[in-house]
């Protein structure tokens, strides 16, 4: 189980650029739960996810994935529990390394990395059956370099990455909103896919109320660093996005009056 | 130039190849503008050339030199990566500090290996015995040592511990989401570097018979030099390849530099090597971006 427990998150404290992005957020995730992030901008949601994956150390509360303290440790360290694909794809894969050689560092993820050769014939096989699913034929293009692919591709090759290693939780931080409809729409269907058939826990952040309902199984609504409306089961089937956008502004109109 | 002059520039030119692997290094598969080798280079043969004339074995005062050279190359790193100092200004600060160092260690601006016993001692007799020149054979056992080291740089950066910090150069953050401590990973790439051009300057003194406190100077643009020619020369994905080329293209270099200052009627002399060298690197990094005006003019 994953808990965010009480997290404060304080950009530039005491300067006149001091930013409250999160605020005594709480966040319970169980296992096998795929939570959906929304919310409007600077309400928190990508705070949210770089305090999960260790890039924001929080100014107060604690992460704990599976009971563990994780809230001081670094990101390398983190990924031994958290799986993370990034919203721009030329950061979440390496253009100069080849397709084999992105895969062959992700499927270590949570191993040791030792003198060993990075590929080998046993892996390179792994790495092409992992590739083919996709039907995009770059399970035979394994030596070409990363950055030969178009954005979608990348995309689509840094989720099967991402599932190349086991995890805790899978963490999508807008991963369809610098890609085409069409192209978003097929990643999305490859990351509901993986998450299924790996049994995965996930959080993705997303800006899209419908793609936020479309999938998972919970859905969480995000404003000044607060979780304002949380949504699962019988209660998230009969939602639909206009009730989402109302809550949306809801919740906006009360947090103006606030500030 | 005839033979005898052709076949030192070959030896100096693989001697600088390993100078162009660190460069390599640091400057392409890490992206971390490493000034330290100037430092560096004659750090390795203040090393060694003091261990030899206080009688130590050879080998193992080469062996430190290399042990000096990843010191100075954890130096920088710690200071860019633990204090964020830029990287730049991080190597200049570390090389300056290895002026003073090279001083202290050698106790004397410059050391005479004349004489002294050297990695090198066993091929007066062994040339003698085959009825071979020396200034054969120097080139061919450093064209040996350059590619043992050329094929174990291969290897380390083929590993996965060498792949992670291929990636840690590459990209960071990506680096980092896959479980790879980029910290780590860069110290040893910044280490490996200065390891390697150390080394090389402990060979350059036993070869050359001395060590001196000035040895540095322009290391750095030497070694780029080699790097963009031997790009040049090879347009390659492939590392094998690329690292082949630091070696070829250091080799290459040697010999244009040793025919342009031979050749009469140029009125090149030895001292304006620094100049041309920076022309030659500068031109080569100009270039690119005026094909690219150009192009983009064309299509307009």
């Amino acid at each position: 189980m994953i808990h965010l427990k009480e997290i404060a998150v304080t950009f530039n404290p005491g300067t006149a650029l001091e930013k409250k992005a999160l605020n005594g957020l709480d966040l319970k995730i169980s296992q096998g739960e795929f939570v959906t992030v929304i919310g409007g901008n600077g309400a928190g949601k990508s705070t949210l996810l770089a305090t999960l994956c260790g890039e924001v150390l929080p100014t107060s509360g604690q992460v704990l994935i599976d009971d563990v303290d994780v809230t001081t440790w670094p990101v390398w360290k983190r990924t031994s529990f958290v799986a993370r694909v990034f919203q721009d794809p030329m950061v979440g894969t390496c253009s100069n390394l080849s397709i084999e050689e992105n895969m062959a560092l992700a499927s270590r993820r949570t191993l040791s990395r030792g003198l060993a050769p990075a590929l080998n014939r046993h892996d390179k096989e792994r790495l092409r059956h992992a590739l083919s699913r996709l039907a995009l034929g770059l399970e035979n293009r394994l030596k070409d370099p990363m950055g030969s692919l178009s954005g979608g591709q990348r995309q689509a090759v840094s989720l099967v990455m991402s599932a190349l290693a086991p995890m805790k939780i899978l963490a999508l931080d807008e991963h369809t909103a610098a890609l085409d409809p069409k192209t978003g729409a097929f990643i999305m269907d490859l990351t509901r896919q993986i998450i299924e058939e790996h049994g995965l826990t996930a959080l993705m952040v997303t800006h899209s109320m419908t793609q936020a309902l479309q999938n998972g199984t919970r859905t969480v609504m995000i404003n000044a660093g607060r979780v304002v409306y949380d949504a699962k089961g019988a209660k998230r089937e009969s939602l639909t996005s206009q009730d989402l956008i109302a809550l949306f502004h809801k919740s906006h109109g009360e947090a103006d009056l606030l500030t | 130039m005839n033979i005898i002059q052709a076949l030192g520039a070959a030896e100096l030119g693989l001697i600088y190849g390993i100078v162009a692997l660190g460069v390599y290094l640091s400057f392409r598969i890490l992206d971390f503008p490493d000034l330290t080798v100037d430092g560096s280079f004659p750090l390795g043969a203040a090393v060694a050339a003091i261990l030899i004339v206080s009688g130590c074995n050879p080998w193992l005062a080469t062996l430190a030199a290399l042990g000096a050279g990843m010191l100075a190359g954890v130096a920088t790193a710690w200071l860019t990566l633990r204090w964020g100092i830029l990287n730049l200004l991080a190597s200049i600060l570390t090389m300056t500090a290895l002026y003073s160092i090279n001083l202290r260690i050698m106790g004397r601006p410059n050391i005479s290996l004349l004489g002294e016993p050297s990695l090198f001692s066993f091929l007066p007799d062994l040339c003698a015995h085959l009825n071979i020149p020396t200034y054969v054979v120097m080139p061919i056992v450093m064209a040996l040592i350059a590619i043992i080291l050329f094929l174990m740089l291969f290897w380390f950066l083929s590993t996965q511990f060498g792949l992670g910090i291929r990636c840690a150069g590459a990209g960071a953050r990506m680096a980092q989401s896959h479980g790879v401590c980029t910290r780590t990973a860069i110290t040893t790439g910044i280490a490996l570097s200065n390891g390697l051009v150390a080394l090389s300057g402990a060979l350059f003194a036993q070869a050359q018979s001395f060590a001196d406190v000035s040895l540095g100077t322009g290391t750095i643009i030497i070694g780029l030099a080699s790097v963009i020619i031997g790009e040049a020369l090879f347009h390659t994905r492939s590392l094998f390849v690329a690292l082949l080329s630091c070696l070829i293209g250091s080799v290459v270099y040697r010999l244009a530099v040793a025919l342009a200052l031979n050749a009469s009627g140029i009125g090149l002399v030895a001292s304006d090597l620094n100049l041309v060298t920076s022309l030659l690197v500068a031109v080569a990094m100009i270039l690119p971006k005026l094909r690219e005006k150009i192009r983009m003019k064309v299509t307009s």
